[in-house]
């Protein structure tokens, strides 16, 4: 497999492409491929983003394409690590992904195939699914982001979750997304589908891992659709190293009378970019939209959503918060936006940050656009310092400073975790999170 | 026990408390009064350690260590307990589960074992039943939305769950009623033994009637202008301070 020198990312993904064709055989002719041609020529239109563009204006890309991948492949887990993983006493469907592949051997569905249909998109290009080709860039369009269409253009594995119309998929689907830096430095670009039809309602719960010690970049495309009254309850928890580099990005279409919760949780990473779309297709939706973000030494996390009220009578709710110590960065760009015709449009937005040093920065930026006038919108957003008065009131009590920022730490992220009604994967989490938070 | 020489604190450039002297053996009850503003919060502050208040000179020594020397943490685990005039409201931190982190730390800093749950538990019914706190307070958010008399009420609990040697009571019976006063004063008197010492600082002869003190010191100006016994208070509640705040004059001018 070739590498990449700092300056010819677009050669050396050319060349892969190239390859990467010449490898399809029957493929190439189809649907799909057709789709992955266009995309990548539209990549190469609009090229990777730089800090000139509006939405990149505090995230240099710059920092991780300058490194030095292989295209992933095929990768191993060891058995110790996956044993290790988080929320692994959770029964739950398993569903395992290493370097972007789907591993036959670490996944384990419980559920019935009659409630729920997870399977691996390599699996369903092989086949020709009509599924696949039906719903395959969809809902995640690639015209105005590059990395979107870089990910389409190299489609190959990833994941794709249909649930049937009324059904109530009994477990959680766990879905670990491994990365192997060990051997090499992985380029990975996964594709999740996710599709709920009428009435059906899952609960999906990311989880990215990484372990090796060379740097990563994963480019991850996630599209969403919820079918009318259905019902998706979707978390990510990104807790890979601190080297490690993802660039995610969502997109959740909801039709009527859907309701849509998801939570974002980074603890660490290089650079994490987090793009988070949706689009209310219909009335009477409700989202929730929480995110959490632990950033820490040589850190940035950049979380980017857009609520898109096309129609009236829908409900949004925002909630995130970032803890930021060191020379940490985040970033926080909320957008709403509420069209003409969705009158009766509830949205409200709110972004906290907590600054742990001096050093650490927070760009926060929400955005309204209202364009009806029978609304009712509100956004807020506050960066400050951990609060003075409260810290010596733990330690005059006898409790160690640190200790007593880390209560006070938990104390503010505890609200985002509040929405999860899974106990179990709620416990987790905010185990998880109380130790990441006494490291910060 | 406690022996403060000298003590002069201020904040930026001002200057609060000008030299106090105060010795304070175990077993006593020590009552601070004093006018609006003449420092009594600011000396109960630099004996808990708050960083805002910095200290330009004198010594406070506790059972022979140099408290000023010490982070708040560990004069609390030296057995330093001061109930706040105005306890801080935090929320999304459980009461008891802060209770339980406070206690342990002290527990761990003077070698002794974590307490476990069910200990724990027991602890704190049995304080919980001392001062008559009420079991769904300690359930919520630490101080958040509590009353004015809750929060002071609060303050005596942590107080008979932490047993200190040294307690500060700033103005604990301003803003309950006489029910809560008399438990508050309850709570002090349950755990008054011959090893620890209180200070309590109040405007009110009122609280004096139930912790009778051993002795009452007049704050004014950042000093320790009139000391006596209990008798003070009670010509401080009939003639106020008019006739101190003469004396110090005169001295001045002599
Ligand atoms: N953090 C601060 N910043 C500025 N001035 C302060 C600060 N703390 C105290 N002071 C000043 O120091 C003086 C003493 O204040 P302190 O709170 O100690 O008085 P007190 O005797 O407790 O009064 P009270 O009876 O009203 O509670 C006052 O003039 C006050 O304004
Ligand atoms: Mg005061």
């Amino acid at each position: 497999m070739s590498t990449v020198a700092a300056n010819d990312m677009n050669d050396f993904l050319a060349a892969e492409m190239k390859h990467f064709q010449s490898q399809l055989n029957g493929e190439v002719s189809a649907p799909i491929n057709c789709i992955r041609k266009e995309a990548f020529d539209r990549f190469n239109e609009l090229g990777f983003p730089t800090m000139r563009h509006e939405e990149w204006k505090y995230t240099n890309l710059g920092q991780i394409l300058n490194q030095q991948y292989e295209l992933a492949r095929a990768s191993f887990l060891p058995e110790d690590f996956f044993n290790q993983r988080p929320f692994a006493d959770i029964p739950a469907n398993i569903v395992v992904f290493v370097n972007g592949f789907y591993s036959t051997e670490y996944s384990t569905i419980i559920d019935d195939v009659s409630s729920i249909g997870i399977h691996s998109i390599a699996k369903l290009r092989m086949e020709k699914s009509e599924l696949l080709t039906a719903h395959f860039s969809q809902y995640a369009p690639y015209t105005n982001d590059a990395l979107t269409a870089l990910n389409t253009a190299f489609l190959l594995d990833g994941l794709l979750i249909h649930v049937p119309k009324n059904a109530q998929v009994k477990h959680p689907v766990i879905v670990y997304h491994i990365t192997e830096a060990e051997t090499a430095a992985p380029f990975i670009q996964p594709r999740t589908i996710l599709l709920l039809e009428e009435h059906a309602s899952v609960q999906v719960l990311e989880v990215a891992l990484s372990f090796g010690q060379y740097q990563s970049f994963t480019n991850c495309v996630t599209e969403v659709h919820v079918g009318a009254n259905a019902k998706l309850n979707y978390y990510k928890l990104q807790h890979e190293a601190a080297h490690a580099s993802r660039v995610d990005f969502t997109r959740i279409v909801q039709e009527r009378d859907s309701t849509v919760n998801t939570l974002t949780v980074t603890t660490q990473g290089a650079l994490v970019r987090n793009t988070l779309q949706f689009y209310l297709n219909d009335q009477n939706t409700t989202t929730y939209l929480n995110g959490l973000y632990l950033t820490g030494k040589d850190s940035l996390i950049d979380n980017h959503t857009l609520v898109d009220h096309a129609m009236p009578h829908c409900y949004s709710n925002e909630l995130y918060k970032g803890v930021v110590g060191s020379n940490g960065q985040a970033v926080f760009n909320g957008k709403v936006m509420v069209r003409k015709d969705a009158q009766k449009t509830n949205a409200y937005q709110r972004n906290g940050n907590v600054l742990l040093s001096d050093e650490a920065i927070v760009n926060t930026k929400p955005q309204l656009e209202i364009f009806a006038d029978d609304v009712k919108c509100s956004h807020g957003a506050t960066t400050g310092q951990i609060d003075e008065e409260a810290l010596f009131y733990l330690r005059s009590r006898g409790i160690g400073v640190d200790v007593a920022k880390t209560l006070l730490m938990q104390a503010f992220a505890a609200e985002v975790l509040e929405m999860i009604d899974d106990e179990a994967v709620k416990a987790g989490l905010i185990h998880l999170i109380e130790n990441r938070i006494a490291t910060l | 026990m406690l022996s403060i020489k000298n003590l002069k604190a201020g904040i930026e450039e001002k200057e609060i408390l000008k030299g106090i002297n105060l010795e304070i053996k175990a077993g006593e009850v020590h009552a601070i009064m004093g006018p609006n503003g003449s420092g009594k919060s600011t000396l109960s502050s630099v004996l808990a350690g708050r960083a805002e208040y910095e200290v330009s000179g004198g010594e406070v020594i506790l059972n022979g260590k140099n408290l000023l020397e010490m982070a708040p943490e560990e004069r609390a685990r030296e057995g330093v307990f001061m109930a706040f005039q105005y306890p801080v409201e935090i929320p999304g931190v459980s009461t008891t589960n802060f209770i339980k982190t406070a206690v342990n730390e002290v527990r761990k800093y003077r070698g002794q074992e974590a307490l476990g749950a069910v200990e724990f538990l027991n602890l704190m019914k049995a304080k919980m039943k001392q001062v008559e706190i009420d079991q769904t307070l300690l359930s919520r958010s630490l101080n958040e939305g509590f009353s004015g008399g809750e929060k002071k009420r609060n303050e005596i609990f942590q107080m008979a769950m932490l047993e200190p040697k040294l307690a500060i009571l700033d103005e604990t019976d301003s803003g309950l009623d006489i029910d809560a006063l008399r438990l508050v004063a309850n709570g002090v008197n349950a755990l008054r033994n011959k090893d620890n010492a209180t200070i309590v600082i109040t405007h009110y002869q009122r609280l004096l009637d139930y912790i009778v003190p051993d002795f009452v010191h007049v704050l004014y100006q950042g000093r320790i202008v009139k000391s006596g016994g209990k008798e003070l208070a009670m010509e401080l509640e009939a003639k106020g301070y008019d006739w101190i705040k003469e004396e110090v004059k005169e001295a001045e001018t002599a």
